[in-house]
């Protein structure tokens, strides 16, 4: 655990110095301040200009579903970035050999951060949230996001053999939102075909209320975790 | 053999073709290509589901953010990784001009770009002209922009960080010029609103449209192209 420690204090050093982390840790929250002020600001226009009684305010806990997924990915992103680079250059390899070891190596440049995006997330939420999305809402829906973004880690590391492909991974992984939107916009039985998205089941948690619709949208990531790990495992910890 | 080579025609652009067609086959290589084509599936589902008289401002933000910028999204990517693969010491000492390295990278993510642009706007029916037009010239423009960052970034994180200013200043403005209610013809000195104003009707603005944009890339060329220069000649940390 020492070995994980002085690794991550190692990324740490390296990502503020890119200023990447001051990013990761401000852009949520300037996201959050957006959607607090300029959300309900917009509403007011847009209902003024289509003489609509409510255009956003429906999908306010949209937004807010949109600010949980985007604080894990902002810091995922952060780690996988450092990761790309180590692989391309061939550091990782040397510090895979080093004590830390492979699972360490992963450990230390995304799982802490991800385990640490999980109360950044709910504090965030707590303080800014749109639609007054309750506590237990959003502690289900961080511990989810939290798995997509260790998914998504997965995703890119395993099938990107350089930067590029990662960034253009990076880009695929906007359809993890597509879920939520589905869950607001198609109809049921249909949307259940959104159902292979994490998102999509988190959607019905904020629409319905029901803590139930937690369960599929955890089975699912997880399920994503499991699909991708043979992959991931044949890059990195093979 | 060697003196028949070594006295054959040289064929302008040749050099500069090549390296546009490596630059496409890395895209299709690297996963670029396939994914423009799963993302202009998805967002022409995002346009069917938009309201009819909403296409036409919503594939404008599509266009302009996506397809038009991808060069600034991947040109950081692209520069390191040839960076970390020592392609460019081989390019230092080649023939290849730095002019002609920026323009062949500019050249096929244009290709694409507008491979992605022309059916969302076919399907948005906005005028196919004008978005060609702020298509090649918009992404030309954020192509000399990623490669001006990527040549002044050292890892994929700050390419990532230094980029985010530029998407400011460029979005922002002409996200207030497209959904603001001014239709000022000032706003045309800025290369995205001039971007926009191409993919409107509106005709009479076509001509300071298109003028203010290639007066943008004609300024930031020569700044690209000495940004590459510079960089070729301290690869490596010493001065070649």
């Amino acid at each position: 655990m020492k070995t994980v420690l002085v690794a991550f204090r190692q990324f740490l050093r390296a990502i503020w110095g890119d200023a990447m982390l001051a990013a990761c840790l401000v852009a949520p929250i300037l996201m959050a301040v957006l959607f607090r002020w300029g959300v309900p600001r917009l509403e007011i226009w847009l209902t003024g200009l289509l003489g609509a009684q409510r255009v956003l305010s429906p999908y306010y806990a949209l937004f807010d579903l949109f600010l949980s997924l985007m604080t894990p990915l902002m810091l995922c992103f952060a780690g996988v970035m450092v990761v790309l680079e180590e692989l391309d250059d061939g550091t990782a390899k040397y510090l895979m050999v080093t004590p830390l070891g492979k699972k360490g190596y992963l450990f230390s440049r995304v799982g802490v951060l991800t385990v640490a995006s999980i109360v950044y997330e709910m504090v965030l939420m707590a303080l800014f949230t749109l639609s007054g999305m309750p506590l237990w809402q959003n502690a289900l829906a961080a511990l989810a996001n939290a798995l997509v973004s260790v998914s998504v880690a997965m995703m890119v590391v395993g099938f990107a053999k350089n930067k590029v492909e990662g960034m253009a991974l990076v880009k695929l992984s906007g359809f993890f939102f597509l879920g939520y939107v589905a869950a607001y916009f198609i109809a049921r039985p249909m949307g259940y075909l959104a159902g292979v998205l994490p998102g999509y089941w988190l959607g019905l948690m904020a629409l319905d209320g029901s803590p139930w619709w937690a369960a599929p949208a955890l089975a699912v990531a997880g399920a994503w975790i499991a699909l991708l790990y043979r992959r991931f495992a044949a890059r990195v910890l093979r | 053999m060697k003196n028949a080579q070594a006295t054959a025609p040289r064929v302008p652009g040749r050099r500069l073709w090549r390296l546009a067609l490596g630059e496409l086959g890395f895209a299709a290589r690297y996963g670029i290509i396939p994914l423009y084509g799963l993302l202009t599936v998805v967002y022409l589902l995002m346009l069917s589901v938009t309201p009819p008289q909403s296409r036409g401002t919503a594939g404008g933000v599509i266009i302009l953010t996506d397809p038009a910028a991808m060069g600034l999204f991947f040109m950081g990517a692209m520069v390191l990784l040839e960076k970390s693969q020592q392609v460019h010491c081989a390019l230092a000492a080649s023939p290849v001009r730095p002019w002609e390295y920026a323009v062949g990278k500019a050249v096929p993510l244009t290709a694409v770009g507008l491979c992605v642009a022309l059916p969302l706007a076919a399907f948005a029916q906005m005028p196919l002209w004008g978005v060609a037009l702020a298509t090649v010239l918009g992404s030309f423009l954020f192509s000399m922009l990623g490669i001006l960052v990527a040549t002044n970034s050292d890892s994929l994180n700050r390419f990532l960080i230094y980029s985010i200013p530029v998407e400011i200043v460029a979005f922002v403005p002409a996200m207030f010029y497209w959904f603001g209610s001014s239709r000022s013809p000032l706003w045309l000195l800025h290369p995205c609103a001039a971007a926009l104003a191409l993919m409107t009707r509106d005709t009479g603005l076509w001509l300071w449209a298109t003028l203010s944009l290639l007066v943008w890339n004609i300024a930031v060329f020569p700044l690209c192209r000495r940004a590459v220069e510079r960089y070729f000649i301290r690869l490596g940390g010493v001065r070649l």
